[in-house]
């Protein structure tokens, strides 16, 4: 589903965000990354979301290599995915509904399938009776479990997750990570990034561990800076 | 691209503008300001033209003869004025109808009878009524015509034209120096305020170009905000000049009552049916030129 293949990436200042990372992650699989404030985590989220370009290297997302596309392409590309950030990024003038349906307006869906699919991942995260309210209104994780609805509402292969409890209390934190197990569940391949130690140990999933831009470990049923 | 994404983008675009009301004002103004000078301009050329057209019908060049000419004489210069180029029509006056005019024109005056007497001694040279297709070829005519025997004095206007068709092309060298001038100042304007708009939504295109819109699906809302502003930009001047222009030539005519006499106007509805669409597509075209330019100058998506 995703693959590195040999990739570095060089800031023009000069810092190194990663260096020569090699990884494979199945369709279906549900994989943490963590390390340390600096140790790439960003880094290959952004390198996924075309946010940025490897110095070196390169990347496939389902088998189609991502790494010398036209810009026009990276929209496209962005779809395959969707994105749950640390701080929600939700639109404050527009309503949980609005929020999730704005998502679908953006590829276009049709009128006849937004009706049809908001109501569906609304429900999905537990929010169908906070449809009308507006993002402000919301606990934290109300906020995320809205983003989660919007990253699934146009069916992506991928959900990409950087750092989604970062602002949230650990109860709230565990009701998220069970949201994406769900999510996983129904056959999308998750990637979250995090150092939220507690729910990385919890969780017994896939961990590759990051540090200093370098792939340190990667072990199927770790935790959380696991030395064996 | 489907029509409700179209739909889309007009909502937003027309949100654009009322995000940042006093930018979207400024840069109306603008461009009402410049297509005001458009529209003025316009109106002022078009009538001039009527004028020089009217002048140009009406004073032709008359050639008055030596009297003593012959007959055959007479003929053979008609043949030759006749073959000048741009010549549409030569008459012949002899002294005879001269006088008839005259008397004729005398006598509507109450002066009738003042001239009586004057048939067996007929003091009136006999002339060529020329007319000419256009007025900028009389100097040319004139030259040609002096060259002529037996040719006394040659009268024409040729003055009068040269002012108005000085005074016309003047005009338009103006306005056209203060419609590129007030254009450029237009686009920097819509420039300024899409950018703004651009601001202002940062968050909300940050957001969208996660999910996965295109470049045009973001950058769209922005060009229909720039065009509309310009639209309304054309309009305002355009209905005003329009609202006021019959009241305006009917105040010249009472302030100048000479003129009416010498000229007449185009009406209202003979120029802004034309002057309209003009107008519409030139503020159409500044929007769209200033929003474009912002657009892939502050939108690098």
């Amino acid at each position: 589903m995703i693959e590195f293949r040999n990739i570095t990436k060089v800031y023009p200042n000069g810092t190194v965000g990663v260096r020569d990372i090699s990884m494979h992650i199945k369709k279906g699989e549900f994989v943490f990354i963590v390390g340390s404030s600096g140790s790439g985590k960003s880094t290959l989220i952004k390198l996924l979301l075309k946010e940025i370009e490897p110095t070196d290297g390169e990347i496939m997302i389902r088998d189609r290599n991502t790494t010398r596309v036209k810009r026009s392409q990276v929209p496209y590309i962005r779809r395959e995915m969707g994105v749950v950030f640390q701080d929600f990024r939700l639109l404050p003038n527009k309503t949980v509904y609005e929020n999730v349906a704005f998502a679908m307006q953006v590829v276009e869906a049709s009128p006849k399938e937004i009706r049809r699919n908001v109501p569906m991942v609304l429900s999905m995260v537990g929010l169908s009776k906070k449809a009308k309210a507006y993002p402000h209104q919301l606990s934290g994780g109300e906020q995320q479990r809205t983003a989660l609805a919007r990253a699934i509402a146009n069916n992506p292969a991928i959900v990409l997750a950087d750092e989604p409890t970062g602002n949230l209390d650990p109860n709230t934190s565990w009701e998220i990570m069970k949201l994406l197990n769900d999510i996983n569940h129904r056959g999308t391949t998750v990637v979250v990034a995090t150092h939220a130690k507690e729910i990385v140990n919890g969780m017994k999933k896939r961990v590759i561990t990051l540090q200093d831009g370098h792939l340190m470990r990667d072990l199927q049923k770790g935790g959380y800076g696991d030395e064996n | 691209m489907k029509i409700r994404t179209i739909k889309l983008y007009f909502k937003e675009g027309f949100y654009g503008i009322f995000r940042n009301r006093l930018m979207s004002l400024a840069a109306v103004a603008t461009i009402a300001a410049c297509l005001f000078i458009v529209g003025i301009s316009y109106c002022v050329a078009i009538n001039l033209d009527f004028m020089l057209e009217t002048l140009e019908k009406t004073m032709g060049v008359t050639v008055f003869l030596e009297k003593d000419i012959t007959m055959t004489q007479i003929e053979q210069m008609h043949n030759r004025i006749k073959q000048i180029p741009h010549v549409t029509e030569v008459k012949y006056i002899s002294p005879k109808q001269a006088l008839d005019e005259f008397q004729r024109d005398l006598g509507e005056q109450g002066g009738a009878g003042v001239l009586e007497g004057l048939e067996l001694d007929n003091p009136l040279s006999p002339s060529f009524e020329i007319s000419l297709t256009n007025a900028k070829y009389q100097r040319a005519i004139i030259e040609s015509l002096s060259e002529l025997q037996g040719v006394k004095k040659i009268k024409h206007a040729q003055s009068e034209a040269e002012i108005l068709m000085g005074i016309n092309r003047m005009l338009r060298i103006i306005s056209l120096i203060l419609v590129g001038i007030l254009s450029i100042i237009g686009i920097i304007i819509i420039m300024n305020t899409i950018k703004i708009t651009v601001y202002i939504r940062r968050y909300e295109i940050n957001i969208m170009k996660y999910i996965g819109a295109t470049d045009w699906f973001i950058r769209w809302p922005f060009v229909i905000e720039g065009i509309l502003i310009g639209l309304i930009g054309a309009c305002i001047p355009i209905f005003i000049i329009w609202a006021s222009y019959g009241f305006v030539i009917q105040l010249i005519y009472d302030k100048f009552t000479v003129i009416q006499n010498l000229f007449v106007f185009r009406q209202a509805n003979e120029i802004f049916p034309a002057l309209l669409p003009i107008a519409i597509a030139m503020g159409g075209i500044i929007g769209m030129i200033g929003s474009t330019l912002s657009v892939r100058k502050h939108l690098r998506v």
